[in-house]
């Protein structure tokens, strides 16, 4: 096992290989390669997924480095996917599209800054009365609705529609202008915005990321607000009033109970229903009273309690999810057919397996000698099966029954210990001329066989060995094997018809 | 962090313990595996690796060959116990000299391995030979799991076998077919592990839990494959220019081209299976398989499966038989002509917006011909590379004969009868692949018009999801049903 190093980048190591194609100034450069975090680096893995959808790209440098340099399988696949990125350019076109993201969110920001400005004005710059009603519906009126489209947006995408992108926000906003501004784009600029949007939506964090960003702008502008109704009506003396054609005055009494009464609970005075019959227009008004400071504050504490706190509180939540989900981004899909095609070649970069008893051959056993004495009678026959499985005919069939008849030892045994020591001794005592050993031909011979064959043929004058009911790839083996283990000596006999005329060989000679 | 696992695996020469290794391992080409007696002849370590670690270190000996031989020689060395007389044996001048293969076996298991596997080839009669060999083992003070290879084979001696091993006091055994595992053998072979190793029981547990899930994602990639493919075919598209359409030649040429594309679609999908089991794609034991050899790739524009495959979709006999000049060309199953395409256009106009419709109407008056795949060929498709997915997931990694499929394709005929819901549905939910030919991989000019219209493939993937599915539960269902019909995999000890 390669020991687990510290990612680092690969320009970090000047004595490393690295395999750059001939693409010009691809190196990253220190000052705008992103920081690598998992969800950069996810970013970057699914663009290059997507890059490879339409063919491999060529990748074994990076491949093995990414398999020496990381520890665990999804480790590597991410960095294998940021190496090829680096290739490509694609932490490059990362930061541009930061940069221009950065920029495009900013210049929402000051757009919704000007036009909380704007609605501020509206507000508080026309002469000295205010309408107090019409100011509400101005302050709160458009957030309300985007706030609504919001809320619908995500409640579709979590219930699994594929484009959930939070409905009409300005975080799409965001991403809609980031997509579509002309501005100098690499080969590969696209994908990566595609892959990162697809990237979100499918772990369900597009709604949240997008959220993140427009009610945070949607914050910013509602802290100007108020900070101009604050100034406005600290240092400026303001008629609150309100009018109407078809209303009647408990409408507003009622409306102004209901909106006032959240605020009301943190503490923002209310106006009661004395000075809301009071503020009518019609009425002729009042001069600053504590009337007009009640109706002052309910406006500011509606803005702050409807319009800021949500925001804030939604935004905070979304960059929570965002930052929850972020961890998850970068787990390997392991039932992805690409993912596994990587990470089965992953697996094949691991060391093969160890050898950890090598083979030591010993040198081949000596045979043992011959027995001194005269071997026996001309024409002498033994005939052994041995380890034949218990259906096998015995004796075995296809052979005269006058030859078998005469054979000494005729014997089948199943290859224990005692039953070889037995059939040996018979085999010492007849000194058989011609020794025929029958075996199972569709077994595997293996070094017991040969050390009962060695020293069964060293007490006969010649012997045979007939591998019984194999087929030819059977035959084909024990005659490689009768090769490898020096049985030379040894006749290989395939048939009964083999057998038969192996034994009146030694007849004809006997004879 | 635990230590893993050592598990030895020993067995008679020639008995299938490389073999069972290649299938616990899933590697193709780990050891040499041929019918020559004695092939492994050193011990090898190799390591089953779950989530990246090492859950199993597996250790494959040579065959205990001389076992009568040894076992006589053991009883005359001198110890106290068993496992001194082995040691004893150990340190002997005849483990280097006529017992060195069998040395290296007790060594591994003495000194290595916390169990042992033992690989019976239940085809051999139980001779005193194989006897011995428990014995031996047994000699080590080991935990034994024997382990009955070959149980399937007409020749199988199970029952003898079982008799021996009870004889030999080992009365914990797992039936599993290396070349052919059972269903869930795998599962169970660890799951009897733990009986035999109660300290490790947790760890046991550990990994059958990864192993099921492993399987679980390698089943749901290769519907994804499968999903992929059929994406890719239902969403081709080619255009044959007016002038063109007139030629019969050309017009040939062109069918046979497209009828390649499809080829090339469907070899992908082969491809793509063949590396989420993990088998090689230039395997050459695989590259003859009935199926990966592109007889059935031919197969996809056989008439008469066509015809077989329109019934089962309740479509008729009427396949090939599009619209206007077809009847001269060798179309099958594929739709040649501007209205076919156009109903099935607007069918996914829904879902694919209304360019692709302006695109046909611009096309038919300007005499340009779309030909794209019917439907039966999409669900013969579908068919093959399921059933194809289904014999990899249940192939041993020591196959080394060739897959038989006669059995499941004949199963395959007689479901076909009673007509096809589930595989009628995957169809279906194919079409709104027809409006997008940007969707079809590989296809450079779909994906340049892919980049040019700014789409992502949002869509495409949710689609595949959605037919990654349909087909999970095909796959699942024809499994339990395979799964049923066997011999039951497992027999409880009778002691």
């Amino acid at each position: 096992m390669v020991p687990a190093k510290p990612p680092g980048r690969p320009g970090d190591n000047p004595s490393q290989p690295y395999f750059y194609p001939p693409m010009p100034a691809t190196r990253p450069d220190p000052d705008t390669a992103p920081r690598r975090t998992p969800w950069l680096q996810a970013w970057v893995a699914e663009a290059v997924e997507r890059i490879e959808a339409d063919g491999p790209l060529h990748d074994e440098a990076e491949l093995r480095q990414a398999f020496r340099s990381q520890p665990t399988r999804q480790a590597q696949f991410l960095e294998r996917a940021w190496l090829l990125g680096e290739r490509l350019g694609l932490p490059r076109e990362l930061a541009r599209w930061r940069h221009v993201g950065g920029w495009v969110v900013l210049a929402l920001a000051l757009a919704m800054v000007l036009s909380g400005w704007a609605v501020a004005r509206t507000v508080l710059g026309q002469g000295r009365d205010i309408n107090a009603i019409a100011a509400f519906v101005a302050t709160l009126g458009l957030h309300g609705l985007t706030l609504l489209l919001w809320g619908l947006g995500l409640l579709w995408s979590l219930r699994g529609r594929a484009d959930g992108g939070g409905g009409l926000s300005l975080g799409r906003l965001a991403l809609w202008l980031t997509a579509r501004l002309p501005l100098e784009r690499g080969p590969h600029s696209l994908t990566l915005l595609h892959a990162g949007a697809a990237l979100l939506r499918r772990q369900r964090l597009l709604p949240w990321v997008l959220g993140a960003v427009s009610h945070g702008v949607w914050t910013l502008a509602f802290v100007l607000i108020l900070a101009m109704l604050a100034f406005g009506f600290a240092f400026h003396a303001y008629q609150l009033t309100w009018e109407t054609t078809i209303l009647s005055s408990s409408f507003f009494e009622r409306f102004v109970q209901l909106s006032g009464w959240l605020p009301g609970q943190l503490g923002f005075p209310v106006p009661d229903a004395a000075s809301v019959r009071q503020a009518a227009a019609a009425s002729g008004g009042a001069g600053p009273d504590a009337g007009q400071r009640a109706w002052a504050w309910w406006l500011i504490g509606s803005v702050a309690v409807y319009g800021l706190l949500p925001r804030l509180l939604l935004g905070v939540f979304s960059a929570w999810r965002w930052r929850a989900g972020r961890a998850r981004l970068a787990e390997l899909d392991k039932t992805d057919p690409y993912v596994r095609r990587i990470v089965a070649r992953l697996d094949a970069l691991e060391p093969p397996p160890q050898v950890i008893d090598a083979e030591q051959r010993p040198a081949p056993l000596a045979a043992p000698p011959r027995p001194a004495g005269p071997p026996g009678a001309p024409g002498s026959l033994a005939v052994i099966g041995f380890e034949l499985p218990p259906e096998a005919p015995w004796p075995p069939a296809g052979l005269p029954a006058e030859r078998l008849a005469g054979a000494h030892p005729l014997a089948r045994i199943a290859g224990s210990a005692a039953e070889r020591q037995a059939v040996l001794a018979e085999l010492a005592a007849a000194r058989p001329e011609s020794l025929l050993l029958v075996c199972h031909g569709p077994a595997s011979p293996d070094r017991g066989t040969a050390r009962f064959v060695r020293e069964a043929t060293r007490l006969a004058g010649r012997g045979a060995l007939w591998p019984q009911a194999g087929d030819a790839r059977a035959n084909a083996r024990w005659r490689a094997w009768l090769d490898s283990e020096h049985f030379e000596a040894l006749a290989g006999v395939e048939t009964a018809t083999g057998a038969i005329k192996w034994i009146a060989n030694s007849q004809e000679s006997a004879a | 962090m635990t230590e893993p696992l050592r598990i030895a695996i020993v067995g008679h020469t020639n008995a299938g313990k490389t073999s069972l290794l290649r299938t616990l391992t899933r590697q193709v080409d780990f050891g040499e595996v041929s019918d020559r007696p004695g092939t492994t002849r050193h011990a090898e370590a190799i390591d089953l690796r779950l989530d990246g670690q090492v859950a199993v270190r597996f250790i494959d000996t040579p065959g205990l060959e001389d076992s009568v031989a040894l076992l006589d020689y053991l009883q005359g060395l001198p110890g106290e116990s068993r496992p001194e007389r082995v040691r004893a044996f150990l340190q002997g001048p005849e483990a280097r000299a006529s017992f060195e293969q069998e040395a290296k076996v007790l060594r591994t298991l003495l000194e290595q391995a916390d169990a042992a596997m033992i690989v019976i080839d239940t085809r051999e009669p139980v001779l005193p030979k194989y006897r011995a060999e428990i014995d031996i083992l047994t000699w080590c003070a080991r935990p034994i799991l024997p382990v009955l290879n070959f149980v399937r084979d007409t020749a199988s001696r199970r029952d003898a076998w079982h008799q021996a091993l009870l004889e030999s006091n080992l009365h914990a055994r797992v039936e599993f077919d290396v070349v052919a595992p059972f269903h869930g053998a795998e599962r169970q072979l660890y799951a009897d592990l733990a009986t035999l190793l109660p300290t490790r029981r947790q760890q046991l547990a550990d990994i059958v839990d990864a192993l099921a899930r492993q399987a679980d994602e390698r089943r749901l990639a290769a519907c994804r494959v499968i999903a992929g493919a059929l994406i890719d075919v239902a969403a081709m598209r080619r255009a044959l220019p007016a002038d063109q359409a007139g030629e019969p030649a050309r017009r040939q040429a062109f069918v046979r081209a497209f009828q390649d594309d499809v080829r090339r679609h469907a070899r992908g999908a082969v491809d793509g299976l063949l590396t989420v089991f993990a088998f090689r794609p230039d395997d050459a034991e695989l590259a003859d398989l009935p199926q990966l050899a592109g007889r059935w790739a031919d197969d996809l524009f056989n008439p008469e499966l066509l015809k077989d495959a329109g019934k089962r979709l309740g479509l008729g006999a009427v396949i090939g038989a599009g619209l206007g000049a077809v009847a001269d060309v060798a179309l099958a199953g594929l739709s040649l002509g501007a209205a076919t395409t156009l109903g099935a256009t607007l069918g996914g106009a829904a879902s694919g917006g209304w360019r692709p419709l302006w695109r046909k109407l611009e096309n038919r008056l300007s005499g340009v011909q779309e030909l794209t795949v019917e439907d039966p060929v999409l669900l013969l498709l579908a068919d093959r590379l399921l059933d194809l997915a289904r014999a990899l997931a249940r192939r041993g990694h020591a196959a080394m004969g060739r897959l038989s499929l006669h059995a499941a394709a004949a199963a395959e005929g007689g479901e076909g009868g009673q007509g096809d819901a589930p595989l009628y549905s995957l169809v279906r939910a194919l079409s709104p692949a027809r409006g997008h030919p940007e969707w079809e991989r590989g296809a450079l000019r779909g994906m340049l018009r892919g980049m040019l219209r700014g789409t992502d493939d949002g869509e495409r993937r949710a689609l595949e999801q959605l037919l990654a599915r349909l087909l999970d539960a095909r796959f699942e269902a024809t499994d339990a049903s395979l799964a049923a019909s066997p011999p039951p995999a497992l027999s409880a000890p009778s002691a």
